[in-house]
């Protein structure tokens, strides 16, 4: 297994506190289901397919875009602030659940198909963020760590677990000293400290790292946290963990926001820069798209904005290092895909762009993207 | 930090060794009265026209390289025997670029055409009947040098590649680059010296081994050419390969020839043997 620090910009600090934008004036709601113009929405209710964030009236339609650039019909709904909820009240107890009582709660399909084995030894826990710039792992683990040891403790029972690993980044001290104070209490809750590698927090790397060969269930702290909302209130989360970061402000700051915000509308609101010489990647330097954000919301799978400057970077020819191959995780060939234009087993980590002396830009010519 | 490239690193390194070569070969005769001034000028006049002679190819055929004729102007000016007259010097160098440029790049052959062109501008020099590494000082025989002299540059060797110890520098110095290809004079280096040191015993001649393991044109090219981003394989069993079969080259070949011109050979052979093998990178056909 071979994986590579990435270089880390010192100047670059964490925020400590989590700032919240939890009153948008409206929010997109993705439309899957049949769309009823003028309907009044409650908080939680679902609606359209999806779930809404806030409650409100729909006002209009339009097409949003998300963090996969893809443009998808959604309808806006303006936001009443009643924040009216519906659905049953939330469970006072979750550790003694049943298997068969959690599944019944969960209403994400991922976490339905995660959940679907009968039993496991080890519940592997991934508190670390992949991207070195956003930090939604690190401050869910801040903010909510006796929801997600609780969490733990109800999979283990249900499961008949014998232990979990949660595994955290030995640069991360504040988090280390978050779970001194709870995991006394915990007695097979294992918290295992983890060199700063990029991806190793990833399922496959991180089990081979911990030598897990038995039977497990792997989880990352804000899946963990989304399955705790489900199982404890008996409903979707509304809101959810956002990073913005870059040298545009050499912060790197928490959000929580409404599922469904409109990610120019937070950016308006909490920066007064004019983003016109900046490059704003969603969901991380390393696996990110580089996009505009005009009609960017925040869903599901959103994880946050790099905003950096722009830099003329000149592409050269290959110089024939072989870096990109020596570094790709999974012993693909990223030289032949640039050179033959071929498809390549990849998992669009980024490594290839990020170590070539010629600033190409492998990992479009990996998907199988065209010449720029 | 700013970080430098692998190319401006390189070129550093070879001004490093350009000043030496300069006073070396110009300044120092000069001192003691064994060339003129205009010498002196010469001498520097090589690479200042080696580079120029790049830059104008760069600007003609838009060459947005990072390794460019430029650097390859300055790369080709440091391993010329002093004998070489600089019109037949700038003329070669003018076909070299163009061989490379109409018929190397054109086919995507990752033919080392700087070992290739060395070896062809000696034959031309031989031919001429005017093939010699020494310059003027050391033809005297006036000074006696030893081994310690050999190795800060009291040697006949190229123009600008006499000092080992700053050759050396320069390697451990490229070595924190991590897009400079290490291991292959390391490896190649490694194979070499034990040869010698097996040749040696044979022979039962130490001072055979001490006059060559610090050879500076074997040195020189080990680290300039042979790891040439370009012209060498980018696998680690490639690389090795490729080191073993250039160290375990040198030595016949420079019994066989000289030990002036064995070290090229080598690369040339190893990199031809590769090239035709298909186990170079640019070779994509070939996994």
């Amino acid at each position: 297994m071979k994986l590579v620090s990435i270089d880390k910009n010192d100047s670059m600090h964490f925020c400590k506190e989590i700032k919240s934008y939890l009153s948008p004036e409206v929010v997109c709601l993705p439309i899957l289901d049949k769309l009823d113009k003028k309907k009044h929405i409650k908080k939680a209710e679902q609606a359209f397919g999806s779930y809404a964030s806030v409650s409100g009236s729909v006002i209009g339609v339009l097409k949003s875009q998300d963090c996969s650039g893809k443009k998808i019909p959604c309808v806006m709904l303006k936001n009443d602030f009643q924040e009216k909820t519906v659905g049953s009240a939330s469970r006072k107890k979750i550790v003694g659940l049943s298997k068969e009582e959690i599944s019944s709660s969960l209403f994400t399909t991922f976490l339905k198909e995660k959940l679907s084995l009968s039993s496991f030894k080890t519940l592997v826990v991934s508190g670390i963020d992949l991207d070195p710039l956003m930090a939604n792992e690190t401050f869910i683990q801040k903010e909510y760590l006796q929801c997600l040891l609780e969490t733990i403790d109800m999979l283990l029972k249900a499961y008949s677990g014998e232990r979990a690993i949660i595994a955290i980044s030995n640069r991360s001290s504040e988090v280390i000293s978050v779970y001194h104070n709870f995991l006394g209490t915990y007695k097979n809750i294992v918290l295992k400290m983890i060199p700063d590698l990029y991806l190793i927090g990833e399922e496959s790397f991180l089990t081979k790292y911990l030598h897990v060969r038995e039977s497990y269930l792997y989880l990352k702290t804000s899946e963990l946290y989304t399955l705790y909302y489900q199982v404890k209130k008996r409903r979707m989360p509304s809101e959810k963990l956002i990073t913005i970061s870059g040298d545009f402000n050499f912060k790197i700051q928490v959000f929580l926001v409404k599922l469904g915000t409109k990610v120019m509308d937070l950016v308006k609101t909490f920066y007064q820069t004019s983003l016109d010489d900046y490059d704003i990647y969603v969901n991380g330097i390393m696996q990110g798209k580089k996009m505009p954000i005009e009609d960017l919301i925040v869903t599901e799978d959103f994880l946050g904005l790099v905003i950096m400057k722009k830099q003329e970077k000149k592409i050269y020819e290959c110089i024939k290092c072989g870096k990109c191959n020596a570094v790709c995780p999974i012993h693909s060939k990223p030289i032949l895909a640039y050179k033959q234009r071929k498809k390549v087993p990849c998992i669009e980590c980024g490594l290839c762009s990020y170590v070539c002396p010629a600033f190409i830009p492998l990992r479009k010519y990996l998907s199988g993207d065209e010449d720029e | 930090m700013i970080k430098v490239s692998l190319v401006r690193k390189l070129e550093g390194v070879l001004l490093v060794l350009m000043l030496f070569g300069w006073y070396k070969n110009g300044i120092l005769p000069y001192i003691h009265g064994y060339h003129s001034f205009s010498q002196v000028v010469l001498v520097f006049l090589y690479p200042i026209l080696g580079m120029g002679l790049g830059k104008l190819f760069d600007v003609v055929f838009k060459n947005k390289k990072m390794f460019n004729y430029f650097f390859y102007g300055m790369l080709f000016s440091l391993f010329i025997p002093l004998s070489t007259p600089l019109w037949f010097y700038l003329l070669f160098l003018t076909g070299l670029f163009l061989f490379h440029f109409f018929v190397l790049e054109k086919k995507d052959l990752d033919l080392n055409f700087m070992i290739l062109g060395k070896l062809l501008l000696v034959l031309g020099l031989i031919l001429m009947e005017n093939y010699y590494y020494s310059n003027a000082l050391e033809m005297s025989n006036r000074f006696v040098y030893s081994f310690v002299d050999g190795l800060v540059g009291h040697q006949t060797s190229g123009l600008f590649i006499s000092n080992v110890l700053l050759v050396f520098g320069s390697f451990i110095f490229l070595s924190f680059d991590a897009y400079y290809k290490k291991e292959i004079p390391i490896y190649s280096y490694g194979l070499y010296f034990v040869s010698l040191i097996g040749y040696a015993i044979y022979k039962s001649d130490m001072t055979f081994f001490l006059e060559y393991f610090c050879n500076s044109q074997v040195v020189a090219a080990l680290v300039f050419l042979a790891p040439l981003s370009l012209f060498s394989p980018y696998s680690s069993k490639r690389k090795s390969l490729y080191s073993f079969l250039i160290g375990g080259l040198i030595l016949p070949l420079s019994i066989k020839f000289t030990f002036h011109e064995g070290v090229y050979l080598a690369i040339l052979i190893s990199n031809l043997c590769l090239l035709f093998l298909g186990f170079f990178g640019s070779n994509f056909k070939r996994t």
